[in-house]
């Protein structure tokens, strides 16, 4: 067995390591699972609300109005498609690189670009790809709107584009 | 006791725990070659697993899954070592192990290259995806991290 494997063998995650991490998982899958309970509940309260308010205003009272079966109309879907994304970078690009996969943007910080960079959204209320604010190529005077999970080192590293357009001068 | 966690298949069959008792030692090891530090490799995996959690399509093969967490893991690495600006105190760092030393003063590509290859068996064709390499590059790069580590060693190499 030669040495590399054997140092490589002794690299290990620590047994306290994987439980710790178990339980964060644990914790945070809960945690996710009682926000989407309260979401849940907040909109079944606003529908009731919304449905409330409706018969108790006299102007629709005056009308004759069927029986209404709340039950049935009232059906929450946890998994509709509702989403949004979070962007963190912004900006008009001032500079581009000679290879066109970094960019500076009007803030003096510079954006890179690799292959693991997401271009667009794909959610399930997104346009289509073609449809979005996308151009192929990063120029300069491009508004940039993105996510990085770093926005405060030096470099940073574009973890998606979300729109790169010129709004006087489109490229599609 | 701590909770098996089960997330109705979505991890090619596994329950959560069975997906960290199988990749961690794997993850870890990728995150040093970039860190140099078992601390870091642990932050990073654990960021690792919580995306893993969150995403949102489901596997229906482990190996699918595998190649997803390693390439997390080289992205986290990076993301990581870019963010920190840990590579100025790595340098600083002075293992026990002499092979330690000298396998920080490869290059990050020689390092990974070589632990993809020579330690966990991946194809050239393979590492070539993980890391969007050219099939050439892989080999020139693997190739020279072998010679400088051997070259570093007097006898009978260490490759």
């Amino acid at each position: 067995m030669n040495k590399y494997i054997q140092t490589m063998n002794k690299i290990k995650a620590s047994q306290t390591f994987k439980d710790d991490l178990l339980e964060e998982l644990g914790k945070e899958r809960r945690y996710d699972m009682n926000n989407m309970k309260k979401i849940v509940i907040g909109i079944a309260a606003c529908a009731v609300l919304a449905v409330g308010a409706i018969g108790f205003n006299p102007a629709t009272k005056a009308q004759v109005m069927p029986e209404i079966d709340l039950t049935e109309r009232i059906t929450i879907d946890p998994n509709a498609p509702s989403a949004c994304v979070a962007v963190n970078l912004e900006g008009t690009i001032v500079e581009v690189s000679d290879d066109g996969l970094s960019f500076k943007l009007d803030s003096g910080k510079w954006v890179d670009i690799d292959d693991d960079t997401e271009y667009g959204t794909t959610l399930p209320t997104s346009a289509a790809i073609e449809d979005q604010y996308l151009e192929p190529t990063f120029r300069v005077g491009n508004m940039i709107a993105g996510f990085t999970e770093d926005e405060n080192a030096s470099r940073i590293l574009a973890y998606a584009i979300y729109t790169n357009w010129n709004w006087d001068d489109p490229i599609r | 006791m701590k909770e098996v966690i089960s997330l109705d298949n979505k991890f090619a069959g596994k329950t959560i725990h069975s997906v960290v008792e199988t990749y961690s030692d794997l993850l870890i090891r990728i995150a040093f070659q970039y860190t140099g530090s078992t601390t870091d490799a642990e932050y990073i995996v654990k960021e690792v697993y919580k995306k893993l959690m969150k995403y949102r399509k489901a596997f229906t093969h482990s190996n699918d899954m595998k190649v997803w967490l390693i390439r997390q893991a080289i992205k986290g690495s990076k993301l990581y070592m870019r963010s920190k600006n840990k590579n100025e105190l790595r340098c600083l760092k002075l293992y026990e192990d002499d092979l330690l030393n000298k396998l920080f003063r490869l290059e990050e590509d020689e390092r990974i290259i070589l632990f993809l290859h020579d330690y966990e068996g991946f194809t050239i064709e393979q590492v070539k995806a993980m890391l969007f390499k050219r099939g050439a590059q892989v080999i020139t790069i693997l190739e020279s991290g072998r010679s400088k580590l051997n070259a570093s060693f007097d006898k009978e190499g260490v490759i």
